[in-house]
């Protein structure tokens, strides 16, 4: 995990991987300070999220993205390949993409910050979470 | 508190007894007549299958004993006497004896045939003699298929309003997809699914009676009853048996309460990190419980309006969730106005007979 900046909330863009980074590992755990950001990218879409799951405070940044599965009934299981979510390492939690919205519980949703990719770098404003 | 002056009451667990095992045999098919009679001198064959505990003190309320050689709960001018008219009780369902233990019985086809007869039975010399009574169907479920079939032979008669399952004759939970005739029988004719606890007790039954290990006291098997309860509930959830069948409900009959909260507990929070596992289950484990599940009162571990383990039932709405039961004749059978007491205030006409009213499709007539 790489560590950039002090973490102090700010409205400016902090530098904090290259594109590549988070482009070959799909998701990526960074550390603006002490504040943990789990990057995921998916088909060109880069985001940032706040790093600890709210479930239990699982690495999100060391999750995996995976389709998102279904199934009308238990002999028709289904994989949707256009809906992705990021998967808490820890205990599974599934968070979609790219809203951080928990799949299983309408009241949680992820922290997110904006993202901007410039010259192949990719910058988290902490200042502006949603 | 005086009879009538609650307002109406639903039972929704009340035995009833053959007077003895025997009387049981004209209602049997002539082929199965003759394989119970055995030729004298041996005795006829048991139409049940064992029960292997003993209670110190009888498995029945003394008073409710008539004392000339027939079972307790037999004399339907007893419950009477003793249960319908003092509690003013408007609707009370039938759910057998020893009948609920049938799944325990090792042939299957003679099985299925008890069941018949017993149903036949209880229509026969209960329900069209006393229209407050209601009936739990009887089912052999070892062949899911002819319970089905006994379910759709019954639903027409509007007095059956629930069929019953108890002992569990494969070892599977009840929402597996082996019973899905079942459920499928149960949802197209509008009657609920019940499950009465304390059915793995018996000898012959192809599930533990406890988890963990045989009990070898009656105390054990009966305290820890709820632990088959926590498994078909499980079941019921986990095999989307409800997403099949969205107007489906079910009972759980003498299984406790205080359990549920903490049991809700586990399994929504389990749902959240296992979805992808069981991803048919779209709704979290707690609304389809509340949605389709009503629970029996008796036992109840309630003491009173202030006890704190009546909190959780508060928290999870439990309120539109809870049937009352008295499981008349048994030792430890509860008194309508005492279980009404242990209750918040508010929660009395729902448990008392609303819940059931809606469950079951009653009409209810309110008293002036």
């Amino acid at each position: 995990m790489s560590t950039v900046g002090d973490g102090r909330v700010r409205s400016d863009a902090i530098d904090v991987c290259a594109l590549e980074d988070v482009r070959s590992a799909g998701v990526l755990e960074v550390a603006i300070g002490r504040r943990p950001l789990a990057l995921t990218y998916v088909d060109g879409d880069v985001r940032a999220f706040h790093g600890g799951c709210p479930h239990r405070g699982g690495p999100l940044g060391r999750g995996r993205i995976a389709c998102v599965v279904g199934a009308d009934s238990p002999r028709l299981r289904t994989v949707d390949a256009d809906r992705r979510v990021l998967m808490c390492p820890w205990h599974g939690w599934e968070f979609s993409l790219p809203d951080g919205q928990a799949i299983a519980d309408p009241a949680v949703r992820l922290i997110s910050y904006p993202v901007e990719l410039r010259d192949g770098r990719v910058l988290v404003t902490l200042g502006h979470s949603r | 508190m005086a009879a009538g002056a609650r307002g109406p009451v639903i039972d929704c667990d009340i035995h009833h007894e053959l007077p003895h095992e025997q009387d049981l045999v004209p209602y049997l098919s002539t082929g199965w007549q003759e394989y119970v009679r055995h030729p004298e001198p041996h005795p006829w064959i048991s139409v049940f299958p064992p029960f292997p505990f003993v209670n110190p003190h009888g498995f029945d309320r003394e008073d409710s004993i008539p004392g000339d050689g027939t079972a307790s709960a037999s004399s339907l001018e007893m419950m009477r006497e003793q249960l319908l008219d003092p509690n003013g009780i408007e609707h009370g369902v039938l759910t057998n004896g020893f009948g609920i233990y049938l799944a325990g019985l090792a042939n299957p086809y003679f099985a299925a045939e008890v069941a018949r007869a017993l149903n036949d039975f209880t229509r026969e010399r209960w329900l069209d003699r006393e229209p407050r009574l209601k009936g739990s169907i009887a089912l052999a479920p070892q062949t899911p298929e002819e319970s089905a079939a006994e379910i759709r032979r019954l639903a027409p008669d509007a007095r059956f309003v629930e069929a019953m399952l108890c002992t569990n004759p494969v070892g599977h939970g009840f929402g597996h997809p082996l019973f899905d005739s079942i459920h499928r029988a149960c949802a197209e004719t509008g009657l609920a699914i019940a499950i009465h606890s304390l059915g793995d007790t018996v000898s012959g039954t192809a599930a533990a009676a406890l988890a963990g290990g045989r009990p070898v006291t009656y105390y054990e098997s009966h305290t820890g009853a709820l632990q088959g309860m926590m498994t078909h509930l499980m079941s019921f959830i986990t095999h989307g048996v409800f997403e099949r069948y969205p107007d489906l409900r079910l009972v759980l009959t003498e299984g406790g309460i205080t359990w549920i909260p903490a049991f809700l507990r586990r399994m929504d929070t389990n749902w959240k990190g296992l979805r992808r596992e069981i991803p048919w289950v779209k709704r979290s484990p707690s609304e389809v419980f509340h949605a389709h599940v009503r629970v029996t009162s008796q036992p109840m571990d309630i003491e009173s309006p202030g006890d704190p383990l009546l909190e959780p039932l508060v928290a999870i709405g439990f309120e539109d969730n809870l049937l009352f039961s008295s499981d008349y004749p048994h030792w430890d059978s509860d008194n309508v106005g005492i279980t009404a007491a242990r209750l918040p205030a508010a929660w009395r006409e729902k448990v008392l007979w609303r819940n059931a009213a809606e469950l079951y499709g009653l009409e209810v007539p309110l008293r002036a």
